[in-house]
């Protein structure tokens, strides 16, 4: 069952601007989906409207099989959002503010509970009592999960989780997340961080001036960039010419240095596995893999190829 | 739960939590400060008058048989115009700061209806700024009583709740508007020019409606104006502020057809009615049609 189905859906703004391009994806229940683009790309905007706080001009978008233009209430509750800049209100303690949006959302018997523990897992304990307004952007950050959390989402949707965040911070929040998503939880990451992106997400779309690229896996996605390389590095005990010929009649592989068995391919998926086959049949053991470019770098060539074309 | 139960409790929830973040604001501190000093300084001068044992005036209560429903009267003259500033003060932003601080966003990611949000609001205003003067009035009467040792009749005790009332409607026809002028715009900024703009625009139609209706009955300004000769349009003008219904306090002690309304009790009582009603109807529309961002 898909969580989320976007279909041809189109964003025009009053004053002609088109914030989004006919995008057109599924993101899987229980998958993590990374919506990757630069800044003002419309991933935002797509966000807003897969929450029903903007009306797509063009298009459907179906949240757990229900129409979000006329049914949205009824999932509205399977949901858990976190903006880039998460809103409290400042003069009230933290508490009190996941007080008021548990009760909001229909927590009644166990909210202290679900409160306190949401605390634990956001990393906030002791912090339960301060005013928001004293809070750090990772604190709030923090918080804004706990909030998006009380419901108890099947679906997280989160807008640049860690913009603004300090590396610890970071580290901490996309834990926190990927937990989150061991535990079932759909995730839908919107950012511009391929590092983000990279570390959670198993399924990406890229976003760029808003026409969504078809999703592909992190790993299809390098591949579909023009001059990835694969760098393999190995040990083989009993090599030959029989063993150099196997390798050199893999599909894509462009070079071998013999001396020290380092192996140059063109990627494809599978390939990696076709050499280490190869090499392993042969008494060896691959030492090391570096692909060439890292997803950073796939995706920074191919926007600037995007901007040529 | 039922689904009413489940509206009434996020109604709750929301008209608790905007009324306690209200009192803590510096404008509910200051506007609320002065609204008291004001009445308190009204309640002075009232009780000075009895000493003085001045004649009965129209519209007032009779110093000489309700000298505490007259103090009480003279308190509300003072201060009832700062009330209205309070009222408009605490909801002009209402939907504009919850927008700016993103706040707006993490209600309506929760199952609740915007006309929740927008009454929920509405409600903590009104207990905010009419329970400060609810307060404020009862302190005074039974002070008062005590101070006098006249203590009120159950006549007596009607004005009191029938004044309140229509002070309370008062209240709440300036709530409706500042919530209308919240809808209207997107930041806090174009929100307190809107307020503004109306306060001043309302006072232009009060005085353009005395204007034109003396100019149409050839009169030049008099002491006691006969509003009820007035031709439609001009009393049109003066009917639009609420602040020519909230006389209608007076109409309890004295000849309507002198008050700015030119209409007794009932017809004012509905025209403040009217005027809570006419802003808040546009100002749910708005707010539901609008972009959360």
């Amino acid at each position: 069952m898909n969580a989320v189905e976007v279909l041809e859906v189109t964003k025009r703004y009053k004053k002609g601007a088109v914030a989004v391009d006919g995008a057109s994806f599924t993101v899987e229940q229980g998958a993590a989906f990374g919506l990757l683009g630069p800044i003002g790309a419309g991933k935002t905007s797509i966000i807003n409207m897969l929450l029903s706080f903007i009306k797509p001009t063009a298009g459907t978008i179906k949240i757990f099989d229900r129409e979000v233009a006329t049914q949205f209430h009824e999932v509205q509750n399977r949901i858990g959002y976190l903006p880039e800049r998460p809103g409290f209100y400042g003069n009230f303690s933290a508490e009190k503010n996941l007080r008021i949006f548990a009760s909001l959302s229909g927590v009644r018997e166990e909210r202290d509970e679900r409160i306190a523990k949401l605390f634990t897992i956001a990393g906030l304990e002791g912090k339960e009592k301060d005013l928001v307004r004293a809070y750090s952007l990772g604190d709030r950050k923090r918080l804004g999960i706990a909030a998006a959390m009380l419901n108890e989402p099947e679906l997280l949707i989160l807008d640049e989780p860690s913009t603004g965040l300090d590396p610890q911070g970071r580290r901490d929040i996309m834990a926190l997340i990927h937990e989150l998503n061991v535990h079932d939880v759909t995730l839908f990451l919107a950012t511009h961080n391929v590092r983000d992106i990279a570390e959670i997400c198993d399924v990406l779309a890229t976003i760029q001036s808003g026409r969504v690229a078809a999703p592909t896996t992190t790993k299809g996605f390098i591949a579909t960039v023009r001059g990835t390389t694969v760098q393999l590095e190995a040990d083989v005990a009993n090599m030959n010419e029989r063993v150099l010929q196997a390798i050199k009649s893999v599909k894509g592989v462009k070079s071998i240095e013999c001396e020290r068995l380092k192996i140059s391919l063109d990627y494809r998926p599978g390939i990696n596995e076709d050499v280490n086959y190869i090499i392993t049949r042969a008494g060896g053991r691959l030492r090391s893999m570096r692909e060439s470019p890292s997803l950073e770098e796939a995706y920074v060539r191919m926007m600037g190829e995007e901007r040529v074309e | 739960m039922s689904e009413f139960s489940e509206s009434s409790y996020a109604f709750l929830t929301v008209a608790q939590k905007e009324f306690q973040s209200t009192i803590r604001t510096k404008r509910f501190l200051v506007f609320g400060i002065i609204f008291v000093l004001l009445a308190l300084i009204g309640a002075y001068y009232g009780n000075a008058d009895l000493a003085r044992s001045i004649s009965p005036t129209s519209g007032a209560p009779n110093p000489a048989t309700q000298p505490v429903n007259y103090v009480i009267s003279v308190a509300y003259s003072y201060s009832q115009v700062i009330l209205t500033i309070l009222a408009l003060a605490l909801s002009y932003d209402a939907l504009t700061r919850e927008r700016s601080e993103r706040t707006l966003v993490q209600l309506l990611m929760r199952p609740i209806r915007r006309s929740t949000i927008l009454l929920g609001k509405f409600v903590a205003y009104l207990a905010a700024a009419g329970g400060l003067f609810v307060g404020i009035t009862l302190v005074l009467y039974i002070g008062l009583s005590l101070i006098t040792q006249k203590f009120p009749s159950s006549s007596d005790v009607g004005y009191l709740f029938l004044s309140m009332g229509i002070i309370l409607l008062y209240v709440m026809s300036f709530i409706a508007i500042g919530l209308l002028i919240s809808s209207l715009t997107r930041t806090s900024l174009d929100s307190l020019l809107g307020a503004v703009f109306v306060w001043i625009l309302l006072l232009i139609f009060t005085y353009a409606g005395v204007a034109l209706g003396l100019g149409a009955i050839n009169l030049s300004a008099t002491s006691e104006i006969p509003y009820t000769a007035f031709p439609g349009y001009a009393k049109i003008l003066l009917w639009i502020n609420p602040g020519s219904h909230n006389v209608a306090i007076q109409s309890l002690a004295g000849d309507f057809s002198k008050l700015t309304s030119g209409l007794n009790y009932a017809a004012n009582v509905i025209l403040l009615v009217v005027s809570i009603v006419v802003p808040l109807l546009p100002a749910y529309y708005l707010f539901k049609r609008s972009d959360v961002v």
